[in-house]
């Protein structure tokens, strides 16, 4: 059977039915060699908010090489460190002040790239919005690559089902925004979580509510509406075919209980009990057994919630309670004194500082990824067989665009716009690991095509959000449907 | 009887009719009403009308286009039930309000400052219940304490409690007692049907041998209402 056919059938299956049917009917390509099959991956998408120029990173262009650059954003070439054994360059530079804002900062790409540079993967690639939302969500549908899921709901489609929340997006605008396949059964979609240092509160109903009767007695209460008021309700019976009421019905009695069952309300609480401003234990409420370790690696997740949103981000993998999640930063200014953790509009902000917003967000979500990677490597998925959460995940920094390239002159102090051409930065040990797919041509700046079989550079081919988008997925282990390409250039093996 | 009378009354009882033969026992309201509309016209005379179907029930909904009232419309529908500022309806840890600073996204609002959310999603999601259980049995809680201590007034004054427990689980006052809960929340009447069970839910709460069961009841078959489909929905 072809895998249109196939396809084609499951859809008729029903969706639920299909879902049932993919994790054991479909096989990726490439797939035999990847490891324990029953062994789930995971996502985590990385949003780059607001533009991150893939040139102001690892494919960053030295003054010396480019004939022309005193007119495209090129950098003095001490501030462009290569890797040894690597084609990535990276970023180190310091400034006195990031346009307006009038305080120095200090941005390092180097250490993260020698560290990680096995597991990352450069792909170039020109998208088709230079509007924030709409590129912020192509970037994730593959323009609509696949009836318009994206690419978590994919990942929730083949690795979540039964999973209390496969699917949980921390990010915002366009990266929140649902795909518009309605073939998915509703807990594909992501669950939207903003503030991810207290929503674990959302998953019991009474835990930590002062003066709520024990949760036995709620028990007993919740039966009696479920069964016998709600159940003999006027009301409920003259709008039983409401899609909103069974929603609802599904979610009180089946969902709820399993998150409450789990303990999720204590297992994913990052917040230590610390009164007056977290009184945790004067509510009956304790830290997780992990909220310690990742308060380690997240120490500001109280001032910077994408600190929060990275150690809940681990905490819903490490306990197999997600399949698949997004973080990303806010478009609001973030100050720690006189340190800029965040500028206004995030990457955006090259609007009025090209160089530093992108040096201050490169530098902002390397260093988030890298400590989160840490501890998806020190946690073991399957310890038999000496694999790591990490070994299992694919790191997507997702964006919208890249940024227009020229500057006046070789000032270091310019704005840029949006740019279509740009690439973007994965990192997962299911990738082929330190490589560039494309290139970057430094008269100009713009980024290049590769052969999607072999990998070898194309200066005559641009790639678009399909390509990244069937990437993603078929490293992950997902078949694709047959008018995506197959990106075998991007797979490890 | 006039005919149009009795065209009324056989369009009931084609009515009746269709809803039993209907699927599932439910014949479905158009906009124009139940059946769709008031019987056949020229053959009202030719047939005798049989007797309204007995406890026929509500009608289906065929355009059953509910929607989650959200957590601003549920903080301020419990603070005008219960008489309590919608400051006070839920706060978690004590200090932050559950709708505006805790579960504002999870109760289907916006969170257009900080996460460029501009419109509300479209369904609940998978912890909203949850969260709207939270926000009840804070306020009911609340309420209740509130009333009990008094002894009188608000809400759940008029209960007989006495060291803890209702004295009289069938007397008047409790089913009055529901009865306004229910006018105050869902604008209706309790049926006795209802109050036997909530009466039911004492009982069982009272063999469970808490400290205080009348006061554990109260913040209960306020739970059950607040948390009802009839009061999340509309």
């Amino acid at each position: 059977m072809s895998r249109l056919t196939r396809r084609q059938v499951l859809r008729r299956l029903g969706a639920a039915g299909a879902a049932a049917a993919l994790g054991t009917v479909a096989r990726p390509r490439g797939a035999a060699a990847q490891g324990p099959a029953e062994l789930p991956r995971f996502l985590i998408v990385v949003a780059a908010a607001g533009g991150a120029s893939i040139i102001d990173g690892p494919l960053a262009i030295r003054h010396g090489e480019s004939p022309n650059w005193r007119s495209i954003n090129a950098f003095p070439d001490a501030e462009v460190v290569s890797i040894p054994d690597s084609p990535f360059r990276a970023v180190d530079l310091q400034r006195g002040n990031a346009g307006a804002i009038p305080f120095p900062f200090r941005a390092t790409q180097s250490g993260f790239v020698r560290k990680h540079k096995d597991d990352m993967l450069v792909v170039t690639h020109t998208g088709t919005s230079v509007n924030h939302s709409i590129a912020q969500k192509r970037s994730l549908t593959g323009n609509n690559a696949w009836n318009g899921r994206t690419v978590q709901e994919a990942v929730a489609l083949q690795f979540g089902q039964g999973l209390a929340l496969p699917n949980v997006n921390m990010a915002g605008q366009g990266y929140l925004e649902p795909g518009t396949d309605n073939s998915l059964p509703p807990w594909a979609f992501a669950e939207p979580v903003a503030n991810p240092d207290l929503w674990s509160l959302s998953l019991h109903g009474s835990r930590g509510v002062r003066g709520a009767p024990d949760a036995d007695l709620v028990a007993m209460a919740r039966k009696v509406r479920d069964e016998k008021l709600d159940a003999e309700s006027a009301f409920a019976e003259a709008f039983r075919l409401s899609p909103a009421l069974k929603r609802w019905r599904a979610q009180r009695e089946q969902t709820a209980p399993m998150l409450e069952g789990l303990d999720l309300v204590t297992r994913l609480n990052i917040l230590p009990d610390q009164p007056p401003q977290l009184p945790l234990s004067d509510f009956g409420l304790t830290s997780g057994p992990d909220a310690e370790k990742v308060r380690a690696a997240f120490p500001r997740f109280l001032q910077d919630p994408m600190e929060a949103q990275a150690a809940l981000a681990f905490l819903l993998l490490k306990n197999r309670v997600s399949v698949t999640v997004t973080l990303g930063p806010s478009f609001n200014v973030l100050l720690d004194g006189q340190r800029i953790v965040n500028p206004p509009l995030a990457y955006d902000f090259s609007h009025q500082a090209h160089r530093p917003a992108q040096a201050i967000m490169w530098d902002r979500l390397l260093g988030l990824t890298d400590r989160l990677i840490d501890l998806l490597k020190a946690e073991p998925l399957d310890e038999g067989a000496g694999v790591s959460f990490w070994d299992r995940s694919l790191l997507y920094v997702a964006t919208e665009f890249g940024r227009s390239r020229r500057r006046q002159e070789g000032q270091d102090d310019f704005g840029s716009g949006h740019h279509l051409n740009n690439g973007s930065l994965l990192l997962s040990p299911m990738l082929k690991g330190n490589t560039v797919l494309g290139g970057v041509d430094p008269a100009t700046g713009l980024t290049y095509g590769f052969d999607p079989q072999t990998g070898a550079p194309d200066p005559g081919r641009t790639m678009s959000e399909p390509h990244v988008f069937a990437g993603v997925l078929q490293a992950l282990g997902i078949e694709t449907p047959a008018g995506l390409p197959d990106m075998r250039a991007m797979r490890r093996r | 009887m006039r005919r149009d009378a009795w065209m009324r009354v056989f369009g009931a009882a084609l009515l009746a009719l269709g809803l039993v033969a209907c699927e599932e026992g439910r014949a479905p309201v158009t906009a124009d009403g139940p059946g769709g509309g008031g019987g056949a016209p020229g053959t009202a005379d030719a047939a005798t009308p049989p007797p309204p179907a007995a406890d026929a029930g509500p009608p289906t909904a065929q355009r059953a286009n509910l929607r989650f009232k959200g957590g601003l419309r549920l903080r301020n529908d419990f603070a005008q039930a219960l008489e309590l500022p919608a400051a006070e309806v839920c706060t978690e840890l004590g200090r932050y309000d559950c709708v505006d600073v805790v579960h504002g996204v999870t109760l289907g609002g916006v969170d257009p400052y900080e996460k460029g959310l501009y419109e509300a999603r479209p369904v609940t999601g998978v912890s909203t219940p949850l969260a709207v259980e939270r926000m009840a049995l804070s306020a009911c809680g609340r309420a209740v304490d509130r009333d009990l201590a008094a002894g009188e007034g608000g809400v759940f004054g008029a209960l007989p409690v006495a060291d803890g427990a209702l004295t009289d689980v069938e007397a008047e006052a409790v089913a009055a007692t529901l009865d306004g809960l229910y006018k105050r929340a869902l604008l209706r009447p309790v049926t006795p049907s209802e109050v036997a069970h909530l009466r039911g839910l004492y009982r069982d709460v009272a063999a469970k041998g808490g400290a205080a069961p009348a006061r554990d009841w109260a913040v209960l078959a306020c739970f059950t209402t607040l948390t009802s489909l009839e009061m999340v929905l509309y």
